[in-house]
C-alpha cells in the first residue's frame, strides 16, 4: 500500500512545531526542518560534549557529526522509544565516549594544588574565580561518563532515569556514579559552604 | 530511613530538595531537621551544587555548518526498510544454507518397522544419489550474494 506524505508545514508555523514533528519532516529530507532541528539541538549537545569531553575543539568536531548522523540517520528514530532530545544526547555522549576511547589523556592533578586567582579585586571573587578553576582542574580526573552525568543532572536539570537511558544503564547506577563523582571533587578541590 | 541513606541521597542528588527522589523527599526533610550530619552535609553540598550548576552551563556557543551537512547522503525510509529485509533475507538464507549442508550428512533410514524382522536396517539414498546436484552447487547457489546483499558485507 502507498503511504501518503505528510502535508508541508507553512514556514511561519515551523519554527513553533514540536521537535518530534521536526524529526518527522527531517525523516522526509526536509532541510528546512532540520535547520531549525540543528538550532535547538546544537547548544545543549556542544554543553554536554565539552563536560563530557573536557575539550572544546573536540566537543565541537563531536557535535558537526552528530547532527550530521542525525540528518543521514533520521530514518531510524523511533519516537516511541524516546524523545528526539534524547536520542540526540546518546549519540553525542556515544560519540564522546568513543573518542575518548580511542586517546586516552593523562592529567596531572597536582595542578589543581597551583593553581591562583587571576582576580585581583574582591577577596570573595577571587576565591569564586580560583574554585571555579580548581574545578575545571579537577574534572580532568574524572571519567567522562561521570562528567556526562553531572553536566546531565546539573545543567539540564535531568531525571536520574533520563540519565539512565542515555548512558544505558540503571539509575540506581547514575546515583552511585554521581555521589562518586561529587565526593572525588569535594577532596579535589574542598569545596565549602557559601555562607 | 536511615541517616546514611540520607547521606548518600545528598551525595548524589545535592542539597536541592527538589532533585531528591519523590518518595524519600519528605521523610529526608523530616530527617535534616533533626540529625546535625545530615544538616552539615547539605550545608556543604550547596556550594559544590553552585560551582556545578556553573560549569554545566557556561559553554560559549558555536555555529556549525548546518548547510554542509544537508548536502550529505541520507539514509531514506525505503532504503532503510529495504536494507532491513535484505538482512533479514540474507539471516534466513545463511540458516537455510546451514541446514542444505548439514541435512546430507544425516543419514536418513527407514521407518521402524513395527513387524518383527530378521533383516538389518538398510540406508535409504543420500542427497548425492538423488540427482538434485552437488552440494558446491547447492551452496553456491543459497550464497550468491546480490547487488544490495554485497553492499550490506
Amino acid at each position: 500500500m502507498r503511504q501518503m506524505r505528510p502535508l508541508p508545514i507553512p514556514p511561519a508555523d515551523i519554527a513553533e512545531t514540536p521537535l518530534a514533528l521536526l524529526m518527522a519532516r527531517v525523516a522526509d529530507g526536509d532541510s528546512a526542518a532540520f535547520t531549525l532541528l540543528a538550532r535547538a539541538l546544537q547548544g545543549p549537545g556542544l554543553r554536554l560534549a565539552d563536560r563530557t569531553l573536557n575539550d572544546r575543539a573536540g566537543a565541537e568536531d563531536v557535535v558537526q557529526v552528530a547532527l550530521t548522523r542525525m540528518w543521514t540517520m533520521a530514518a531510524r528514530f523511533e519516537p516511541t522509544r524516546g524523545s528526539v532530545e534524547g536520542w540526540f544526547r546518546r549519540i553525542v555522549v556515544n560519540l564522546c565516549l568513543d573518542r575518548r576511547r580511542s586517546m586516552k589523556l593523562v592529567a596531572p592533578l597536582a595542578e589543581a594544588d597551583g593553581v591562583a586567582s587571576s582576580a585581583p579585586d574582591p577577596f570573595e571573587a577571587a576565591a569564586a574565580n580560583d574554585s571555579r578553576a580548581r574545578l575545571d582542574t579537577a574534572m580532568q580526573s574524572l571519567a567522562p561518563r561521570q562528567r556526562a552525568a553531572l553536566a546531565m543532572f546539573h545543567g539540564d536539570g535531568l531525571s536520574m532515569a533520563e540519565i539512565a537511558g542515555i548512558l544505558e544503564t540503571t539509575p540506581k547506577a547514575v546515583e552511585g556514579l554521581l555521589g562518586r563523582a561529587r565526593m572525588e571533587l569535594r577532596a579535589l578541590i574542598g569545596v565549602e559552604s557559601p555562607k | 530511613m536511615s541517616t546514611e541513606r540520607a547521606l548518600e541521597i545528598i551525595a548524589a542528588y545535592g542539597a536541592d530538595s527538589a532533585r531528591w527522589p519523590d518518595a524519600e523527599r519528605d521523610v529526608m526533610l523530616a530527617l535534616a531537621a533533626g540529625d546535625p550530619r545530615i544538616a552539615a552535609a547539605l550545608d556543604d553540598a550547596h556550594g559544590l551544587d553552585a560551582l556545578l550548576g556553573a560549569w554545566a552551563r557556561d559553554v560559549a556557543p558555536a555555529d556549525f555548518d548546518i548547510a554542509a551537512i544537508t548536502g550529505s547522503r541520507r539514509v531514506t525510509r525505503s532504503r532503510f526498510q529495504v536494507t532491513r529485509w535484505v538482512a533479514g533475507g540474507a539471516l534466513a538464507a545463511a540458516v537455510g544454507a546451514g541446514i542444505a549442508v548439514l541435512a546430507p550428512v544425516q543419514p536418513v533410514t527407514r521407518p521402524v518397522q513395527q513387524t518383527v524382522s530378521t533383516n538389518s536396517p538398510v540406508l535409504l539414498a543420500t542427497a548425492e544419489g538423488n540427482g538434485s546436484g552437488s552440494d558446491a552447487e547447492a551452496f553456491a547457489a543459497v550464497f550468491t550474494p546480490t547487488v544490495d546483499e554485497d553492499e550490506l558485507i
